[in-house]
């Protein structure tokens, strides 16, 4: 049945596609939150709640494999949410293998973890089993947000073979915020300090990191408004229900590196400055010399431009390009869109197998 | 959808609707007053969760229960275990590598050993043959030299 305008321009409901929006969002509403369904994978390492999961090509074209890191602050599931249309999916059929460290959720255990344990002890060590796990002589690391931040550290201070650096919406500088002016200078100068409820809670509660996120967006009606518009779309609505999902499933968060994270870099902002210590060694990202790329979105909702646009002169590659794509922070993990962004620039500079 | 969806106007709208609300958001909430506020909030929550935290420990070592803080320490030693044989891995795969190299250095030495063997059964050979060739001369000289001293005594009976 197709809808018929009227005179005056007033659309004339369609019954039955009425009937399928309201059926599904009535499901919405009421059924459980979908299982997520992954592509195929193997777990090839395991250390406390981190897991480093292989996704092996159907089709391998290159022989240099990807090494996904994704955000400290949130699932890693969302890179790899279904099997069509994922992130992890994509490059699977572009004919990389892909490797994803999902960082797990930390527990009353691992209350004492530092960024210094995040980058030693589990992101270099995984990087180097992928490494020998793939039997490849060089790797490229891929970077997103905080895990972008972490990659470009790990780039600058170790020696494993990385050929290309992929960071996408990656926080560098932070002597600016998404959050208005007068609380970024509250917490550059130390008026607010998270030092004793870090302290006091061990690990921050994921409901903690929930509120800030849903903080930053303020009034968020969008996307409630988007599954009511296009609610009779069997296959959006469940898109939205994944991405729903990844939403409200936050992750803790370890005290000693929220901290850090609030002490080093939102109030001295020491990465750009070039006072970064990690493991007691300075971080120098004029160490990195690889083939870089630096994507930043468009409708970025959690990181300005202006915060990853410092990396491009702080580097010392000389292949190094900058790419500013139309999409949001989330939404260019969600759709997949990353992996078709990246692909031009990676394909040239990955081993093609013969 | 080739058809009008009824509700994209009203999309419009809420997204509209929401930039500005977002806007006006943003900047009502910079200001100074919020900031301490937050910062009092955040104090006062961090010394009620100590104060729980300190009861709760209390309470738990008078009913001698285990808290969860015993339960993380008990998981950190499985924690320290999976780290050692996580470096054991390593160290054996070092071994893997260098017993690898090993072997393959091995093989090159044995290959240049067969060569030279080879080599030396090959000049074994020809030295052989040229002993044997030697041998044959020396025979014949014998020959030789008998035949002489054969004519040597033959003249004297021919003399009576």
């Amino acid at each position: 049945m197709m809808a018929v305008k009227s005179l005056v321009n007033i659309p004339v409901l369609n019954l039955e596609s009425e009937k399928k929006r309201w059926n599904n969002i009535y499901k919405v509403l009421s059924e459980p939150k979908p299982d997520i369904e992954s592509t195929p994978r193997k777990a090839v390492w395991k250390k406390g709640k981190a897991v480093l999961w292989y996704h092996a090509a159907p089709e391998k074209k290159y022989s240099t494999p990807l090494f996904l890191v994704y955000s400290l602050l949130n699932k890693a599931y969302i890179l790899d949410i279904s099997e069509e249309g994922s992130v992890v999916g994509n490059l699977t059929k572009q004919g990389y293998d892909v490797y994803l460290l999902d960082w797990g959720s930390p527990g009353l255990e691992d209350k004492d973890l530092t960024l210094d344990n995040y980058l030693i002890d589990y992101l270099e060590v995984a990087v180097k089993r992928a490494i020998r796990h793939s039997a490849a002589k060089e790797i490229s690391l891929v970077g997103y947000c905080i895990g972008g931040m972490l990659s470009a550290m790990l780039t600058s201070l170790t020696d494993l073979p990385i050929k290309n650096l992929i960071l996408a919406a990656v926080p560098i500088d932070y002597s600016n915020a998404i959050i208005p002016n007068k609380w970024v200078k509250a917490l550059q100068n130390g008026t607010l300090n998270f030092d004793r409820f870090a302290d006091a809670y061990e690990v921050i509660p994921s409901e903690f990191l929930y509120a800030i996120f849903m903080a930053l967006q303020g009034f968020n009606v969008g996307p409630t408004v988007n599954l009511v518009t296009r609610a009779h779309d069997q296959k959006y609505v469940d898109k939205w229900r994944n991405m729903d999902k990844w939403m409200k499933d936050a992750v803790t968060f370890s005290g000693a590196a929220f901290k850090q994270m609030m002490n080093d870099l939102y109030k001295d902002n020491k990465l750009v400055k070039g006072e970064m210590k990690i493991g007691g060694q300075k971080v120098d990202l004029s160490n990195i010399k690889c083939s870089t790329l630096v994507i930043t979105s468009t409708r970025d909702e959690l990181v300005l431009e202006s915060q990853s646009l410092p990396i491009m002169d702080l580097i010392s590659s000389v292949d190094k390009t900058y790419q500013h794509v139309e999409a949001g922070h989330v939404s260019l993990c969600l759709t997949g869109q990353f992996a078709f962004a990246i692909d031009p620039w990676l394909s040239t500079r990955s081993t093609r197998l013969i | 959808m080739s058809e009008m969806n009824p509700y994209d106007s009203f999309r419009q709208l809420s997204e509209m609707l929401e930039k500005g609300l977002n806007g006006l958001l943003f900047q009502s909430i910079n200001n100074n007053p919020l900031i301490q506020v937050t910062k009092l909030g955040i104090e006062a929550n961090s010394r009620y969760i100590e104060l729980l935290k300190r009861n709760r420990e209390l309470m738990a070592s008078y009913m001698n229960l285990p808290t969860k803080n015993d339960v993380a320490n008990a998981v950190k030693q499985t924690m320290q275990a999976e780290e050692k044989i996580d470096i054991l891995e390593e160290q054996i795969w070092n071994l893997q590598d260098s017993f690898a190299l090993a072997t393959q250095e091995q093989n090159k030495v044995l290959g240049e050993i067969l060569e030279f063997t080879k080599h030396i059964h090959f000049e074994w050979q020809k030295t052989s043959q040229e002993l044997a060739a030697l041998s044959e001369m020396k025979n014949e000289f014998e020959e030789m030299k008998k035949l002489l001293q054969k004519d040597k005594e033959e003249p004297v009976l021919v003399a009576k």
